[in-house]
């Protein structure tokens, strides 16, 4: 087991690889079921649900199953999961099933998921593929609760569902055009987060590199290590 | 057999054990997640009769149009406790849409009248206020005539479609279900 290949697959789709900030996938889902911070959770719950156990089969098959056939396979794959994610809700949430049930089932085609089954799990081990699917799994819902979290404040009035007394509601606020806005400025905020903290390690690295080669300016002797 | 139809065939039989495999798992997970789809009727009946019994199977569930009115029933139960629940609609409301009603009837008479989930709510508030529900509640239902009850000045439509969903029900009750006029 390489670790260093299970960290880099785990902090990938969390950050490098984040499926909503920098990939820019599933936008239908991140601008529909953000109005709240609770529906924000539940979607990011339930595509994590689907993306782990699709990437495990898809991962478990991947020898078996023949390239021709390989996105009907996938398909049938992740809409198991996703019915099962539907008939669970269905049973024990009904009530945020039902506000949720059109997106629900449209995780079968959601992007994100076929492009991990199809980029990572049907060419990885199923640890690796496991991991890959809780990893991206957190990115994104991390990202629609962050999205969730600006949307109900400024739309509902509220934080996490509890009422801000004397905060107004912005009238329009409650849109899609006005999730979007918020979608930009995070994404805007995330990478630049990202970068700076790039060339933070960048410049790092290149301050110590030259210390390790014994190539310090005014030193005659080997920098020791 | 020739390479290709090799690959075709094992195609096709992959994604048949996919498919087989899925459908088993989906089995067995509905044997525990299994929802009665009228089960929400089943409540909503209960919670606005307030009926202590427990209504567990619908004897109308679909929307079928009583004769001789100008109403349909669209669900109609009785609960242990001999309460008879319908959900009837009744035609002529305002532009021309149905009013939901639900008319519970116990005993041979009708115990309660509540609106059902309908857009137009003023009119219905309307009802309300000149408390028409009144005018059959406590009533007999064989000798009942929903028609002959004067209707409510500014809810002339609403009040219509009400009378016509009771007569709906009533006149179900009456011919189907075994009410004194039948006999």
């Amino acid at each position: 087991m390489d670790r260093s290949k299970l960290k880099e697959t785990f902090l990938g789709g969390i950050i490098k690889n984040n499926p909503t900030f920098v990939l820019v996938l599933g936008t239908c889902p991140t601008i529909a079921m953000t109005t709240s911070l609770s529906q924000a959770f539940a979607m990011g719950l339930a595509t994590t649900f689907v993306l782990i156990f699709s990437n495990l089969f898809v991962s478990l098959l991947r020898n078996l199953i023949p390239d021709k056939v390989r996105i009907p396979c996938y398909i049938v794959i992740i809409s198991t999961f996703v019915i099962i994610v539907q008939m669970v809700m269905q049973k024990f949430l009904p009530d945020l099933y039902d506000t949720m049930k059109t997106f629900i089932a449209l995780i079968v085609v959601n992007c994100i998921i076929l492009a991990r089954a199809e980029s990572f799990a049907s060419c990885n081990k199923p640890l690796y593929s496991v991991l890959d699917g809780v990893s991206i799994g957190i990115g994104f819902t991390g990202a629609l609760c962050l999205i969730g979290l600006v949307r109900e404040f400024f739309a509902g009035g509220s934080f996490a569902g509890i009422k801000i007394p004397g905060f107004p509601v912005m009238e329009g606020t409650g849109a899609s055009a006005f999730g979007f806005i918020v979608f930009g400025c995070l994404m805007a905020l995330f990478n630049f987060v990202i970068q700076k903290t790039n060339e933070r390690k960048q410049k790092l690295k290149e301050q110590v590199l030259p210390l390790s080669e014994g190539k310090v300016e005014g030193l005659e002797g080997e920098a020791v290590k | 057999m020739t390479a290709k139809t090799k690959s075709v065939i094992q195609c096709i039989l992959v994604l048949a054990l996919i498919a087989l495999v899925s459908g088993l798992l989906l089995g067995a997970v509905r044997l525990f997640t299994y929802v009665d789809p009228l089960q929400s009727a089943y409540d909503r009946f209960k919670e606005e009769s307030g009926a202590e019994g427990e209504f567990s199977s619908m004897i109308v569930e679909k929307e079928t149009a009583v004769e001789g009115t100008n109403g349909t029933i669209v669900y109609y139960a009785v609960s242990t406790d001999g309460v008879h629940a319908f959900l009837a609609k009744g035609g002529g409301g305002y532009k021309g849409e149905k009013v939901p009603v639900y008319i519970f009837i116990k005993d041979e008479k009708i115990t309660k009248i509540t609106p059902g989930d309908y857009e137009q709510q003023t009119f219905m508030s309307e009802l309300e206020k000149a408390k028409f529900y009144d005018n059959f509640v406590g009533k007999e239902v064989a000798t009942l005539k929903p028609s002959s009850v004067d209707l409510v000045s500014g809810a002339t439509m609403s009040s219509t479609a009400v009378r016509n969903a009771i007569d709906a029900a009533v006149t179900y009750y009456n011919t189907k279900v075994g009410g004194k006029s039948n006999g």
